[in-house]
């Protein structure tokens, strides 16, 4: 898949992945930050939030440019 | 509708918590909105709230493909935001060429952040229903037009 916007400057994991957070302000860094730690926190809630997890991580890996 | 959760200390705790993972996800894309230039982020957040809930409210921008009101950037963001959220894989590079052409690399892809949290959180609400109305949220990321 050929990146759609620059990302020779991207680091990339070991699978490939790219490190968006280079791509993001510091103030997205923290907010994104908040909200990573409040979807770990509430993993064994219920089925409906992990369904809602589920989706949300599904929309990540679809996210692309 | 609510969820039927018994009123205890674990449910109280749970509702917490998803309340503190809505709020930081419109966090997420409030701050990701903020450096999205003009009404762009705005006005692709309400799209996404017409799409995915069709019920919450009126279809301002359905007419935008033959409304006068749009720069041609912000049709392009339209046209991303339609695709977006019907069919993310049906993304094409003619989709994405006129945003990267008019905005930064970081700039498009934190417009895409505001998409994919609008969309998350319009679908959790429909879920949820915790979620405070998505209109509130378009009027927080509203700015004057003049978008470039």
């Amino acid at each position: 898949m050929t990146p759609r916007i620059a990302v020779d400057d991207v680091s990339t994991d070991f699978h490939g992945a790219l490190d968006v957070r280079a791509m993001e302000p510091a103030d997205v860094h923290a907010a994104t930050d908040v909200y990573d730690a409040a979807l770990r926190a509430m993993s064994s809630v219920d089925v409906v939030t992990m369904e809602v997890a589920r989706l949300r991580n599904a929309l990540e890996q679809q996210c692309h440019l | 509708m609510a969820l039927d959760i018994e009123d205890t200390t674990m449910a109280a705790e749970q509702r917490t918590l998803r309340i503190e993972a809505a709020l930081g996800l419109r966090e997420v894309q409030l701050a990701c909105a903020a450096h999205v230039p003009g009404r762009l982020a705005g006005l692709a957040a309400q799209r996404v709230r017409e799409l995915v809930d069709p019920d919450s409210g009126r279809h301002e921008l359905a007419g935008w493909p033959t409304a006068p009101d749009f720069t041609p950037l912000e049709r392009a963001v339209l046209a991303f935001t339609e695709q977006f959220v019907m069919d993310v894989n049906g993304i094409t590079d003619e989709l994405v060429a006129p945003l990267a052409a008019a905005m930064t690399r970081d700039e498009v892809y934190l417009l895409a952040r505001v998409v994919q949290a609008a969309e998350v959180r319009a679908r959790a609400g429909l879920v949820l229903r915790h979620e405070p109305a998505l209109a509130d949220i378009v009027a927080e990321l509203g700015t004057p037009a003049g978008v470039r």
